[in-house]
């Protein structure tokens, strides 16, 4: 019986945001826009809605005088996403 | 606008995402050895040469430049690369950093009895403490290139115990290049030939 695949991680630039704070402590909406060549507005809502779900926490600052939106993913984002990856290895059988 | 993809799309996706973000902090990591590198050896040549043609002693004041110009260019540098691509921090870069900041603290210390103690060998414990960072950094990324120069910056530094007085500066100045430059350059040319 496989696994059924996270829908909340099942979007292309959700799962690349994910990809890319896996791998990371922490990166700024900048980084995340130009990992992922998203618009600000799309990332911006999906960043919500993994914000939502619990799977990253999203920190407003201030850098200078400029506004800094940092993001992290968290230890139920970093669990997930880890039962994502299985759950698509089981699909694929590899 | 939401996109699904099928199994296939989402493992290439994750796999191109890690790549590219791993690609990144290669990148980053190769600027402050090349920084600090190019400007350890400047201010070790500064050093020698004014020391050299004037023997007043009190160009080893010089040495400050290492830290203060250092920074300033890795900030300046370090800005206009982050206004571009944005800010990120690994968890290995910030672990990396702690290390560097206490090994910089145990450098400036060094400087206090550098100046007072005669004989004092400054060169050869800089030198060690540097090779020894460089090597760390190599061991925890996983880096043959770096733990290499940072072992052959180990032995360079025990030359230091027996070539004392204004000629270290030379050997203090190939011991960054070494250390530093060389995998600075390595590091920077296999991210650039990985993002190609």
């Amino acid at each position: 019986m496989l696994n059924q695949l996270d829908p909340l991680l099942h979007s292309e630039l959700r799962l690349a945001v994910m990809s890319v704070l896996i791998a990371l402590e922490e990166a700024d909406f900048v980084y995340l826009q130009e990992k992922t060549g998203a618009s600000s507005g799309n990332l911006s809502i999906q960043l919500d809605k993994l914000q939502n779900a619990g799977y990253i926490e999203i920190e407003k600052t201030y850098k200078g005088k400029k506004p800094r939106t940092v993001c992290r993913i968290t230890q139920k984002g970093v669990e997930a996403f880890r039962a994502y990856v299985e759950a698509l290895k089981g699909y694929l059988d590899v | 606008m939401e996109k699904n993809m099928n199994e296939k799309e989402s493992l290439e996706l994750i796999t191109r995402m890690i790549d590219n973000t791993r690609k990144g902090m290669e990148k980053n990591a190769a600027l402050p050895m090349l920084i600090f590198g190019y400007t350890s050896i400047v201010t070790t040549l500064a050093v020698w040469f004014a020391v050299t043609k004037t023997e007043n002693y009190m160009f080893h004041l010089l040495w400050i430049a290492i830290p203060v110009i250092g920074w300033l260019l890795y900030g300046l540098l370090g800005r206009a690369r982050t206004r571009r691509g944005g800010i990120s921090q690994s968890h290995m870069g910030s672990l990396i950093g702690r290390i560097w900041i206490f090994l910089a603290g145990v450098m400036m210390l060094c400087m206090v009895p550098a100046f007072m103690l005669r004989g004092f060998p400054a060169s050869f414990i800089m030198t060690l403490l540097a090779a020894i960072g460089v090597s760390c950094t190599g061991l925890l990324v996983r880096y043959a290139p770096l733990v290499i120069c940072g072992i052959l910056g180990v032995l360079t530094s025990f030359v230091l115990l027996w070539v004392t007085g204004i000629a270290s500066m030379v050997v203090l100045a190939a011991a960054f290049a070494v250390m530093m430059v060389l995998p600075g350059h390595i590091l920077h040319h296999a991210a650039n030939k990985k993002s190609e």
